[in-house]
């Protein structure tokens, strides 16, 4: 098991990098490429959401991202202390595309994190928001 | 800090937007901006040109689907074109090919304007 933990401000401008940091590492420990791409990809969606939603944009606070490599899944963990996310149940992303007017503008970033990861799980304990995302990843077999 | 460009052009009637490096949280703004000015100057025809365009997030999608009601209220269309593989990806994940016309080229989005102008 390979562990590394990386820190942010929760300022939009860190997400990019770190994501892209992450993807690194994900890469060294030889996870396949695709399933890299749609990590990172879970990945700034997620922080994009600590910032917005526990954060309300204030750029001030901290976020936290451990990530775990195995030779069978990815998890990471991302925790926060903003304000607590509610009815974080399954995400549906329901629209009639010939009704243009009701569109959704939000709330894609969940349902995209839902789709591209085997398992996802919120809880908020103690002031502590944490949010876990876990992906089965194909790794070559060692020699 | 992340890398985005965006540079709008005319063709014609039509307005092109070229995206460039990562559409995100952070950078979603300076596309607002570029939907906004094409307004106010009563430009409601785009393409979007997404060749240069490494990533999007579903912030830089929300761009898209707050401004092609406008569009299209205004006999216009938001249309995109030279997607690559991993962007196309996000967004037929979340059933964009229902909402907007996807060509492989530039000219090709362009011409479907001109088609609809012709009718």
């Amino acid at each position: 098991m390979k562990t590394k933990e990386f820190k942010i401000r929760s300022d939009y401008s860190e997400v990019t990098p770190v994501t892209k940091l992450i993807r690194s590492f994900c890469l060294e420990e030889n996870v396949k490429v695709s399933d890299c791409n749609e990590t990172e990809i879970c990945l700034m969606e997620a922080l994009n959401n600590v910032i917005k939603h526990a954060y309300k944009g204030d750029s001030s606070k901290s976020i936290s991202i451990d990530v775990k490599i195995n030779d069978k899944e990815l998890i990471i963990r991302i925790t926060d202390t903003g304000y607590p996310r509610k009815n974080f149940g399954k995400p549906k992303l329901e629209y009639d595309p010939n009704d243009i007017e009701n569109l959704p503008e939000g709330g894609m970033g969940l349902y995209i994190i839902d789709q591209l990861m085997d398992e996802i799980f919120y809880e908020s304990q103690n002031g502590i928001n944490t949010f876990h995302m876990k992906k089965i990843v194909a790794k070559p077999a060692s020699v | 800090m992340a890398d985005f460009n965006v540079n709008v052009r005319g063709v014609g009637s039509v307005s092109v937007i070229d995206v460039k490096g990562y559409l995100d949280a952070h950078t979603a703004p300076q596309l607002e901006n570029a939907f906004n000015q094409l307004i106010d100057g009563s430009k409601y025809k785009v393409v979007v040109n997404f060749n240069d365009l490494s990533y999007i997030s579903s912030a830089g999608l929300g761009v898209f689907m707050a401004y092609v009601e406008t569009m299209r209220e205004n006999k216009g269309d938001i249309k995109f074109s030279n997607m690559q593989d991993g962007v196309y990806n996000i967004f037929d994940l979340l059933g964009f090919p229902m909402l907007y016309e996807f060509y492989k080229n530039e000219n090709e989005a362009i011409e479907k304007f001109k088609e609809s102008i012709s009718k």
